[in-house]
């Protein structure tokens, strides 16, 4: 089975759009419908422009994507944001492993990037997967979630790149 | 310290469009700067900054302390744009540095948590601000406590910086 990684177009907003709607995935964002949905998609797809946005295709399928949410203030550069999504229907088969993976040298060697940093909410099976990976827990925000008067509470992760 | 917020030429006001030229005047000062993320040199940045930061007059989320009809100091409501997330916001609070330590901050403080609670009717305000800011004892002073800090978030004269989160309740 032959995993690709490629760097995102305008056009895979499309995806993200789908991906994001999936109910098992929407759950594990802040965005609640198709409108904010569909902000958050523009959003994330607008980084193609800065070469930090990647899509992974299995056999010519895409089927996730992770963001490098760079910036430009010179005091915080040298950290990044990351993002990562992957479809329901591709869970379990190393995706976000090579996502995650990816991300990384492209953050390292490409953007310059030392601290990498990503959210979890808690309960979300991928959290393992960032363990795995060597991100570490630096705090969590309770109530950051609110659903109905259920809150739910936001992991905060982060893997040092030059400390490997 | 001074006290201009009892003076009669002190007041607080919605923040005007207007503004914006006096906002960006304040952040160009090193006494500011050391705390915001971008560098002095960084045009552009600031720009898109002090147009985001003024940018919420739109929501009356936004406002701004006047002495004598001149403004001397912004504190702004970052309101969430999902509704999961809407209970609470960020607030950043900026005063002219001319105009520092004569309690500004801590006007705009209060009325930026009372505008929050009772026109936006949210639960908790957060503000992200970096580790060694002098501001976080004021904040500390309005129920203001860590939620998480993160080492080596900022780079400033070639050393690490931890970013701190703190949070309040409001009502």
């Amino acid at each position: 089975m032959s995993i690709a990684i490629r760097e995102a177009v305008q056009s895979d907003e499309l995806f993200l759009k789908q991906w994001l709607m999936q109910p098992d995935v929407l759950k594990w964002f802040p965005m609640g419908d198709i409108k904010e949905v569909e902000d958050s998609a523009r959003f994330w797809i607008s980084f193609h422009a800065l070469g930090c946005c990647y899509i992974a295709e299995k056999e010519g399928v895409p089927c996730g994507s992770v963001l490098l949410n760079l910036t430009h203030y010179a005091k915080i550069r040298h950290q990044c944001l990351l993002s990562i999504i992957v479809s329901e229907e591709f869970r379990n088969q190393k995706i976000g492993s090579l996502l995650l993976q990816h991300a990384e040298q492209q953050a390292r060697e490409r953007f310059g990037i030392l601290l990498l940093h990503l959210e979890v909410y808690d309960g979300n099976p991928a959290r393992r997967l960032y363990e795995r990976m060597g991100y570490v827990e630096y705090g969590e925000h309770k109530k950051f979630i609110r659903e109905e008067e259920r809150y739910q509470t936001k992991i905060m992760m982060q893997k040092w790149l030059n400390r490997e | 310290m001074n006290d201009i917020t009892q003076s009669a030429d002190y007041d607080i006001r919605y923040t005007r469009l207007t503004d914006i030229s006096y906002v960006k005047q304040w952040v160009k000062d090193p006494r500011v700067m050391r705390y915001l993320p971008m560098e002095g040199n960084q045009h552009d940045e600031i720009e898109g900054f002090c147009k985001n930061l003024v940018g919420f007059y739109r929501f009356e989320a936004a406002l701004t302390a006047i002495y004598g009809m001149k403004p001397i100091g912004i504190g702004v409501i970052y309101l969430m744009p999902y509704k999961k997330v809407a209970h609470h916001a960020m607030m950043q609070v900026i005063v002219d540095p001319t105009w520092q330590n004569q309690k500004v901050g801590r006007s705009l403080v209060k009325n930026v948590l009372h505008h929050a609670h009772h026109h936006f009717r949210l639960e908790a305000m957060d503000i992200e601000i970096m580790a060694d800011h002098p501001f976080r004892s004021v904040l500390n002073t309005f129920g203001f406590k860590d939620i998480y800090r993160q080492e080596g978030f900022y780079q400033r004269d070639g050393e690490y910086l931890a970013r701190v989160m703190m949070g309040c309740q409001l009502g």
